[in-house]
Formats: structure tokens, C-alpha cells, sequence
């Protein structure tokens, strides 16, 4: 990271319009899953927000995110409509995936976003190939893959940035370093815990930053994806983040101390960014008000919407195995 | 119309594809600058450039994740996994991301990816270079399995593959690649799923699959010296199973022998068994008999002529099947 970049004030509001309805989409998300209101699982991403928001706001139409697993927010701040998301969620013919997908399978190709999977370390190939239709098409877009600190001890992590610098793809590998994968924590996953250092041996740039700390993380981005854009290669960014939920949503956390935890949500980016946008007389305290409140009417219309929302039919059900007419 | 090889149909169909559409590419391990370790891609890469005929590390994985992420967003990857036992390696991007990408987006995405790869004995490079995994993929929703039995099929079917909307397993046959038979020099297409009756006969159902076909032929030739007229059905696609033309085959002959060159278990013969056993039982006048290999991994050199089936097993087969069993 040279310097750190400024961000402008109109830049400042979407981050903490994004920041503040990702973070409340989350949390709708928990206590809906808590009433028994979601089927199967949830994952929760709160607290890792921030980078699915920024990838959101400053990403071009024509760039694709396969997303890191957890990111509802790079959904959203991608505008994907939030009730076909939590449709999805919620496994209805609405969702963006007609509600066979669910959260871990979602994608909105529409707006870019492909590739989620419910297989630790599969989406770095699906990413290659993204990065590469930019490459053979001749555009200036770029692909951008998150995934978390377990994926980097797969072999499709070594493969992928492998090729990725050998072929100088236009990619952005962002890793999210919580340093959990489920119960098990960073020091018996790996032997090197810094993960930006990986890059080295690839020959990419590897750049860490503290993902709590909104300019950093805003600038090492920017700098990758510039660098992606510009036909210089790919590179291996390492967020340091931290997940306040458990690894599933009724996980007993015994691997982990309340401590950390609480230290981590005392540096929550999402009052700072606010007190931020509010000191800089950007926007007052009814505007951010008011702000907030138009974002519950959306969450509880979205809510709303997909608890109305028709399960898949069977037709809908034994369709898409094919796109031509298949039996066996 | 002219006499090509296996290997020559393969290589212009390729061609041929690539010039029509410029969204299909190739990569692969020795695709480009060595025109492929068996020379199956030769001139390829003069012809259509570094971006759309690529080498590839030695990462099977990375390069059909590629090749689904490309096909997802557009275009037309021919991905080779050089041989078919490699492609274990890409199993969990074939199994879970290709052939599921469809139905999980909800339709969203197509997947028009070819993997092509190099399949069954003929080489006696042992175990780890000549399976036939086609009952592996055709158990999978969402993926297509293509075995092509002669450089005509070869052609016709790679160029139906890589138009095909969805992920194809084209599995081409090691022991046939020098062998030749006319075909033409135009563009023809044959449609996937379409079986192909071969030789018609009235006592005995032959379905082969593969280099089995070219098998059966030569046992049909042999059986037809005794008086004994085989139809043999190429079924060309593992799936599709084109259930009909089988099926009117059993209905006439009302016995059966299934040929392939995999294993036994849970095989492409058993399916063929239980869909004559679901939809024709009562036309049957013997039991199905199949013709497959031993159920060992495959030996290196000359003792794999034991372990794979052959002309003569086919010809017992039909002997059984006549005697009622
Ligand atoms: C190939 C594979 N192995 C195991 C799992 C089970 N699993 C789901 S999430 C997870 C942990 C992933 O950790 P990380 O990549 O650090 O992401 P995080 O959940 O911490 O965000 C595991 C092991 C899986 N989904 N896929
Ligand atoms: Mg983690």
C-alpha cells in the first residue's frame, strides 16, 4: 500500500448506507433463523461486512464477484434486490435462484455475481474462469474471488493462484482471515498463518490489512483491482476480520473466548463510519435517521414479501437439471 | 467424403467448431505448442492463437474450474483432462460445479463445457491410464457422457458436444485413434442421446458402447457364420440413453447382451438390464447377459487382454443368451 486513498463524501454515504443495511439484513437474518423461520442452515456475516460493501460500491457493472461465502452484503450492495435474496433464504420460488439454491448457492448473475458454493476452496477455479471471459473478451473488467482462511489450505487454492499469475488474469483473491474455519482456529490450519505472505511464491503482490479499519481496507483494494484492471495481474489480499456470530447460527462457541469476541465488536466499523459521516456535516442526525428508518420499511417489506412467497413447485423442482430436454 | 482417422475426425471438429464460433477455446496440458501428447490438437494453435488454444500447468482442477467458470459466463471451452484417470483430480468442479450449476442459480447459467479425455485400454499403460469411467458421471444429474465408436461418430458427436448447452464428458477412445473410416469433410452433426442401430439382426440384442461397438461388430460377423443375426445398437451416449431404439431392439430380438469396456458394478450394463427389466420384461425369452471387465484395476501390459473384454467374451455372451442362460 502506497498512501492511504480519500474517500469522497458521496463515497462515504454508500459505504455507510451499505455497511448499516448489511449489518441490519444480518441481523434480521439471526433472528429469523433463532424463530425457526429458516430452513436448514445459516452463516452468518456479521461483522464482516465491510468488504463485501466495498467490493459493492466501488466494482464496475461488467466486473464479476464470486463472493466470499458468508457476504450477504456484497449482494446487496451489488443491488440485488433484497427480498429476492432473503427469498432465496428462505428456499421460495421468488429468491433469485427460484429458491433452489439457498444461502450458500446463491448468484445473481444478472448483477455479476456468480460462483458461491457450498464447497471450501471450489470457487478459485470458478473465479479463474471469470477473470479469463474478461481476458479473452478484450474488456477492461476484472473478476474478484473471496473466500475465507480455510479455503487457502486447499489444493484448488495452490492451483488457481498458480495459474492466475502464470496467465496474468485480471483477478482479485480477497481472503477473509477471521481466524476460524468452523471450531478449528488459524494455528492448526497452517503453519504460516500469514496468508498474504503466499503470494510470494506465486508472484503476485500479497498485501494483509485490517479489515476493521475502513481506509486501509478501502485503499489495498482499490490498488488490487486497479492493478487487475490494468492488465498487471492478480493479487492475494488478506483481510484480518472477525465473525460475531458462531460459525452456524446455534454453534456453542466452545472453541473460542467471549473476550476475543467482545474486543473485536468494540471496533465495530458501523458506529465509527456513522459518527464519521455525521462530524463531517455530510449528513445530519435526522437524515441518517431517516436513512435508517426507509431501510427497516425495505427490510420488513423484503421480509414480508418472501414469507408470502410460494415454495418451488415440483415442475419448478425437476427443471434446470438440463438445458435441453434430457431423461435418463 | 475421405478415409480419416479417429484421431484426424477429432481434430477437425474441432477445427471445424472453432472456426464457426469464436467463443470456443482449448486448453489443456500439451494442447498448444506440442499439438497434444498424442497429436490429437495439431495445428491448432497456428490456425486460432495463444488465446484460444492454451497449455495448462498440471492442475486438472484449475482448469475445468476455468473452463465452468468461462461456460457460465458465455463461452465455449473445450477443456482435456489428458487421460480419463486424471480426471479424479477435477471431480469435485466437474461433480458439484458443473454439473449442478444449472439447477442451484435456478437456471441462470448454461454450462456448454467439453472435457475431453482420453478413455479405456488399448495403450497397456496400467492402471492409472486406461479406465472407462462412464457410469461414474452418467449417475450424476446434470452431466452428459459421450463415447464415440468410430472417427464418423467421433466427429459428429464432438461438434454436437461443443454446441451442446450442457457439460459433456466426451470420452474418446485410446485404441481406436489410428483407426480409420470415411467421413465427411463438411460440417454434420450427431445428435447426443440418439442411439444407433449398427447391424440388424432378428436373434439377440447387442447395446455396446465405445470400442465395445467395434467389437461387436466383428462378433456379429462371426455369430452370423453360425446363422445367428445380431442387431448391434451403438448407444453412443452414456446419457442420454436413448431408451427407445433399445428398447424396440429387445422387443424384436427379446434377448439382450449389454457390452462396455468399465466394470460390472452399478455399470452402464446394469442400467441397460434394469431398463429392459422395467419397460420389457415380457419380451425377454433369456437373461441379460453383460460383457465387461474384471472387476480388478486394470495391469500393465499384455495381461490387460485378460482384464478387458473383447470380441471373443461377446461371442460367449451370445451363445448363453441364445441357450437361454
Ligand atoms: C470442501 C469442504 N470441506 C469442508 C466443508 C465444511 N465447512 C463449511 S464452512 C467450513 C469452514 C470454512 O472456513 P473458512 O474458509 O475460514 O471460512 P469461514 O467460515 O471462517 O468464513 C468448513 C470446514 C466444506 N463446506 N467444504
Ligand atoms: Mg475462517
Amino acid at each position: 500500500m502506497s498512501e492511504i486513498h480519500t474517500i469522497d463524501e458521496q463515497m462515504l454515504v454508500a459505504f455507510y448506507r451499505n455497511l448499516y443495511f448489511a449489518r441490519r439484513f444480518e441481523e434480521t437474518l439471526a433472528d429469523m433463523f433463532r424463530r425457526g423461520e429458516i430452513d436448514g442452515w445459516l452463516h452468518s456475516g456479521i461483522g464482516q461486512e465491510l468488504v463485501g460493501v466495498i467490493l459493492g460500491v466501488t466494482l464496475q457493472a461488467h466486473d464479476y464477484i464470486v463472493p466470499y461465502h458468508r457476504s450477504k452484503a456484497t449482494f446487496l450492495a451489488r443491488g440485488v434486490p433484497p427480498r429476492a435474496l432473503i427469498a432465496e433464504i428462505l428456499g421460495r420460488q421468488s429468491g433469485i435462484c427460484g429458491g433452489v439454491g439457498g444461502e450458500a448457492h446463491a448468484a445473481d448473475v444478472s448483477h455479476g455475481i456468480f460462483g458461491s458454493t457450498g464447497v471450501i476452496g471450489a470457487a478459485l477455479p470458478l473465479a479463474l474462469g471469470a477473470a479469463f471471459v474478461q481476458l479473452y473478451r478484450h474488456t477492461d473488467g476484472i473478476a474478484v474471488c473471496g473466500f475465507g482462511d480455510g479455503a487457502t489450505t486447499q489444493g484448488s487454492f495452490h492451483e488457481s493462484m498458480n495459474l492466475a499469475a502464470l496467465w496474468n488474469l485480471p483477478i482479485v483473491f480477497i481472503c477473509e482471515n477471521n481466524l476460524y474455519s468452523e471450531m478449528t482456529p488459524l494455528s492448526k490450519e497452517m503453519k504460516e498463518t500469514r496468508i498474504a505472505k503466499k503470494a510470494e511464491a506465486y508472484g503476485m503482490p500479497g498485501i494483509a490489512v485490517d479489515g476493521y479499519d475502513l481506509d486501509a481496507t478501502y485503499t489495498v483494494l482499490q490498488e488490487a483491482i486497479a492493478r487487475a484492471r490494468e492488465n498487471q495481474g492478480p493479487s492475494l489480499i488478506e483481510v484480518k476480520t472477525y465473525r460475531w456470530h458462531g460459525h452456524y447460527e446455534g454453534d456453542p462457541e466452545e472453541y473460542r473466548d467471549k473476550n476475543e469476541v467482545e474486543a473485536w465488536r468494540a471496533r465495530d466499523p458501523l458506529p465509527l463510519l456513522r459518527a464519521r459521516v455525521h462530524d463531517q456535516g455530510i449528513l445530519d442526525s435526522q437524515q441518517l435517521l431517516d436513512l435508517e428508518k426507509n431501510f427497516e420499511d425495505l427490510l420488513s417489506e423484503a421480509v414480508a414479501f418472501a414469507k408470502a412467497s410460494p415454495y418451488p413447485t415440483p415442475e419448478n423442482l425437476l427443471s434446470n437439471v438440463y438445458a435441453t430436454n434430457t431423461s435418463a | 467424403m475421405s478415409q480419416l482417422s479417429y484421431r484426424r475426425a477429432l481434430t477437425q471438429a474441432i477445427d471445424e467448431e472453432m472456426a464457426r464460433d469464436a467463443g470456443v477455446f482449448l486448453i489443456g496440458e500439451d494442447v498448444a505448442d506440442s499439438g497434444g501428447a498424442f497429436g490429437l490438437t495439431r495445428g491448432l494453435l497456428a490456425k486460432y492463437g495463444e488465446m484460444r488454444v492454451r497449455d495448462t500447468p498440471i492442475s486438472e482442477e484449475a482448469i475445468v474450474g476455468l473452463g465452468i467458470g468461462a461456460a457460465a459466463l458465455g463461452l465455449r471451452p473445450i477443456v482435456e483432462i489428458m487421460f480419463m484417470d486424471f480426471i479424479f483430480l477435477a471431480m469435485d468442479q466437474i461433480a458439484n460445479h458443473a454439473a449442478k450449476m444449472r439447477y442451484m442459480y435456478g437456471g441462470q447459467v448454461h454450462i456448454p463445457l467439453v472435457v475431453r479425455t482420453l478413455s479405456g485400454g488399448g495403450f497397456r499403460a496400467g492402471m492409472h491410464h486406461s479406465q472407462s469411467l462412464e457410469s461414474v458421471f452418467g449417475h450424476i444429474p446434470g452431466l452428459k457422457v459421450v463415447m464415440p465408436s468410430d472417427a464418423y461418430e467421433a466427429k459428429g458427436l464432438l461438434k454436437s458436444s461443443i454446441r451442446d448447452p450442457d457439460p459433456v464428458i466426451f470420452m474418446e477412445q485410446k485404441s481406436l485413434l489410428g483407426a480409420k473410416v470415411e467421413v465427411p469433410d463438411n460440417d454434420y452433426l450427431i445428435p447426443l442421446g440418439v442411439a444407433k442401430v449398427r447391424r440388424t439382426g432378428s436373434d439377440v440384442t447387442i447395446v455396446a458402447i465405445g470400442i465395445m461397438v467395434s467389437h461387436t461388430l466383428q462378433a456379429a460377423e462371426e455369430l452370423a457364420q453360425e446363422g445367428i443375426e445380431a442387431e448391434v445398437v451403438d448407444a453412443r451416449t452414456a446419457m442420454p440413453i436413448d431408451s427407445d431404439t433399445i428398447l424396440n431392439s429387445v422387443k424384436k430380438t427379446n434377448r439382450l447382451v449389454v457390452a462396455h469396456e468399465a466394470p460390472a458394478p452399478f455399470g452402464f450394463g446394469a442400467e441397460i438390464a434394469a431398463l429392459a427389466a422395467e419397460k420389457a420384461l415380457y419380451y425377454l425369452d433369456a437373461p441379460v447377459i453383460r460383457v465387461t471387465s474384471k472387476f480388478t484395476p486394470i495391469p500393465v501390459g499384455r495381461s490387460e487382454d485378460y482384464i478387458l473384454p473383447g470380441k471373443k467374451d461377446i461371442v460367449e455372451a451370445v451363445h448363453r443368451a441364445i441357450k437361454g442362460g
